[in-house]
């Protein structure tokens, strides 16, 4: 759960203030930029960069709109404004060359077992969500990274509940059995 | 994370779900961000004199435009004079021509 920004930032971020504005971007900036990183898999990390600059760019432009007495969390808000971003950015396909998946875990001989183990998990997990569509994966990863209920999620993706529960559904379905396959693969890596 | 009962995740699952660790962002991202947005502003504020003077520059030509209309426009009489009704008589020479030329 991320901790929101102190009122009188916030209003001064509203009012166009530009150390506010900083202030709120540098406040935000960690989760925004892990959520376009993880909706934007296998992208470039370039491509990272425009997209979180872009979400935060019409944050600036719809601050004057936001309610903060609303039910909306400030911090859900943005996170929402910014998956569209991505979203919208993976459909108009702009500067989105798709990366070669990650290699296997090299077994570096100075590397304890642990670290090969998770690096190993960690890629199998990249390569399950890369698999995912954009949609299933952005449910994914609000509802494990970000915290989001049904309702935020739906809202966010302008679906329906039940709609959300079958693509977590599905994309859990998914990742569990790459990581089946991973648990295969980790034993032989211990062995 | 956080998830259902009804539908929760492994132990395993969830630690390789925590494994996916995300990059950091650029240092320089809210400069960036601020930037733009600062730039925006001005460039909107500097824009809006041009479009008003582009406006008036419009509305002053579309005015012109009318009275231009209006005094271009063909008055009653001259409606008559070209359907080859006589009218004021102003037109007699060339209905009469055109009739004469029909009526042998």
């Amino acid at each position: 759960m991320v901790e929101e920004i102190d009122e009188l930032t916030l209003a001064r971020a509203r009012q166009g203030d530009p150390g506010a504005l900083s202030a709120l971007v540098r406040h935000y900036q960690r989760p925004v930029y892990a959520l376009v990183a993880r909706l934007l898999v296998g992208r470039r990390a370039e491509a990272f960069d425009d997209v979180a600059q872009e979400a935060f760019i019409r944050v600036c432009r719809g601050l004057p709109r936001f309610v903060p007495e609303g039910p909306a969390r400030l911090s859900t808000w943005i996170l929402t404004v910014t998956t569209r971003t991505c979203l919208n950015a993976l459909r108009d396909g702009q500067r989105m060359a798709v990366l070669a998946p990650p290699a296997a875990a090299a077994s570096a001989p100075d590397d304890p077992e642990q670290t090969a183990v998770e690096r190993e998990r960690r890629r199998r997990v990249e390569v399950a969500m890369r698999a995912l569509p954009e949609e299933m994966r952005a449910v994914l990863v609000l509802r494990a990274y970000h915290d989001f209920d049904y309702d935020e999620i739906a809202a966010a993706l302008g679906l329906e509940i039940g709609t959300v529960k079958s693509r977590l559904g599905r994309a859990r379905a998914a990742l569990r059995a790459a990581l089946e396959e991973d648990e295969e693969h980790l034993g032989e890596i211990r062995l | 994370m956080r998830y259902d009962s009804e539908d929760d995740l492994s132990p395993g699952e969830r630690r390789a779900l925590a494994a996916w660790r995300a990059p950091e962002p650029p240092a320089d991202l809210a400069e960036r961000v601020v930037a733009r947005v600062v730039a925006e502003r001005l460039s909107r504020g500097a824009a809006r004199p041009v479009a008003l003077a582009a406006l008036a520059a419009a509305v002053v030509s579309g005015l012109f435009a009318l009275r231009l209309l209006a005094g271009a426009a063909p008055s009653g009489a001259s409606e008559a004079r070209l359907l080859g009704g006589g009218g004021d008589g102003g037109g007699a020479a060339e209905t009469s021509g055109l009739a004469d030329g029909r009526g042998g």
